[in-house]
């Protein structure tokens, strides 16, 4: 009897300690964590698009090609979340030479005086499923505007060099607002469509 | 891209403001010089400040304020830069040698304000000073031989080499890479055409050093930010920035000697062949867009 409660108490302690141990929680669902984790941009795998009306007869499309940034992420805790992102401005790429060089001129994004285009979390809601809502601000062209946008938690999966994650949204912003105005109103629309798909490793 | 009111805008308003001013200043319709004897202050100093202030606010927006939560571009800060030295150049006549430093002080100023991105972003501490003072002294050197010209020379030779400086500066820029830098010398040329036409008009019209400070810090102003922000070369900015000293070079002992004739001839051909050379440089450098056009 002495020996069956020992073994019980034993048994016991040791779920406990299985319990709290912070690696070895598999009584936890899959993905979900206890406390934020850090998770570094992987520049190759995340893409930042934009779209412009062009001639009033088309969508152009042009990319930036050197993204940087991190995340902070708590799965069950939104407020704990936050994303800090950065875009190169001179790595616009638009697939001719000389339009990419006009684009970094000051007519355009003037990638010589404003070198970088940031997004800074202040604020992240949950959403309905894996959507999150966040408010932040984003920096362009010399003006920083706080904007909101929803973000969707594309998936989680552990990766050969640790775990990923994956981060998707679209938005929309009006360039004058940024003091970019060359070609409003002829050529270029004012309002341009940004598609930034996020993949991050944890640190 | 030019459009009906990028030419309002860009060239009449700047061109009428300064125009219309310098008229009411130096009354060129007087028939005798002595009717109406020169002014003691740079007024066209202050009017290029306020024809170009006003010619590139109409084009293009006001300038954020520099205090204000958003980052000023060069370009705001040469219009902010060249605002304060109208008034500064007009009032610091009478200071006697303190003249020296207000002038260094807004050259300084102009400098600090187009190149801060080059100082924050991509220069490091020994090659912001290398520039600066490169650029201290070439500003120095041109305004010094400027204005012991227009000392020297009245009527429109001054104002003619400076419309032709910044007639190049335009094209140059235009056929290298942004419309919005060469729009902002376009308004230049517009306020120094306007000068040269007063000048062309009442012959006995001079510019002062106060007036040459001011055309200097914004023709050097929108050369660098042309060269450091877009595509215009070095080469080309340094050849069109000098061109005042060709007019200069007929001051030289070797030149004066000669005939009237030859004089003025020399003279022309320093000025107008290192611009010449420069927007030759841009034509052939130049390629059309093979993207289309953009429009406004």
């Amino acid at each position: 009897m002495r020996l069956l409660t020992c073994a019980l108490i034993f048994l016991s302690c040791f779920g406990l300690l299985a319990l709290s141990s912070p690696e070895g929680n598999a009584f936890s669902a899959e993905g979900s964590t206890a406390e934020a984790e850090t998770y570094g941009v992987d520049a190759v795998h995340s893409t930042v698009l934009f779209k412009i009306r062009h001639n009033d007869v088309s969508y152009f499309y042009g990319l930036f090609g050197q993204v940087s940034g991190s995340f902070v992420f708590d799965e069950k805790k939104a407020s704990e979340c936050s994303a800090e992102i950065e875009v190169k401005a001179e790595s616009v790429d638009t697939r001719n030479t000389k339009l990419d060089q006009h684009l970094r001129s000051p007519d355009f994004f003037d990638a010589k005086q404003f070198p970088v285009i940031s997004f800074k979390s202040t604020a992240v809601k949950k959403g309905k499923g894996e959507n999150y809502s966040i408010t932040g601000d984003l920096s362009l062209h010399g003006v920083t505007k706080s904007i909101t946008i929803d973000m969707e938690h594309v998936g989680t999966a552990d990766g050969r060099r640790g775990k990923l994650m994956g981060f998707h949204t679209t938005f929309m912003i009006d360039r004058t607002d940024f003091g970019m105005t060359y070609g409003v109103g002829t050529a270029l629309g004012k309002d341009v469509e940004m598609t930034i798909s996020i993949e991050a490793r944890k640190q | 891209m030019l459009d009906f009111w990028s030419l309002v805008y860009g060239v009449l308003l700047p061109g009428f403001l300064t125009g219309i001013g310098l008229a009411v200043v130096w009354r060129p319709w007087r028939s005798s010089p002595g009717d109406a004897p020169p002014p003691t202050r740079s007024w066209s100093g202050l009017l290029f400040a306020v024809g170009f202030f006003a010619g590139c606010t109409a084009l293009f927006g006001l300038p954020p304020t520099p205090f204000g939560d958003r980052v000023l571009s060069g370009g705001d800060w040469l219009l902010w830069t060249a605002l304060v030295a109208g008034p500064v150049v007009f009032i610091d006549s009478g200071l006697g040698r303190l003249v020296l430093v207000t002038r260094t002080l807004l050259v300084l100023g102009m400098l600090f304000g187009v190149l801060h991105a080059m100082l924050q972003y991509h220069w490091s501490t020994s090659e912001a000073v290398q520039w600066f003072a490169g650029l201290l002294g070439l500003y120095g050197l041109v305004w010094s031989a400027s204005a012991s010209l227009a000392k020297r020379h009245a009527g429109p030779m001054v104002p003619g080499v400076l419309f032709l400086a910044a007639t190049g500066l335009a094209l140059c820029i235009g056929l290298s890479g942004s419309a919005k830098l060469a729009q902002t010398a376009g308004v230049l040329c517009a306020c120094l055409g306007a000068t040269l036409i007063i000048a062309v008009w009442r012959r006995s019209f001079r510019l002062d050093s106060g007036d040459i400070t001011v055309a200097l810090l914004v023709l050097f102003g929108v050369s660098l930010g042309a060269h450091f922000y877009s595509e215009l070369s070095g080469f080309d900015a340094l050849l069109i920035g000098a061109c005042p000293l060709g007019a200069w070079a007929g001051e030289l002992p070797f030149v004066r000697g000669r005939t009237p004739i030859q004089r003025r001839l020399l003279r022309t051909l320093l000025v107008v062949i290192p611009v010449a050379v420069a927007v030759a440089r841009a034509v052939l450098a130049f390629e059309p867009d093979p993207y289309g056009d953009y429009g406004g």
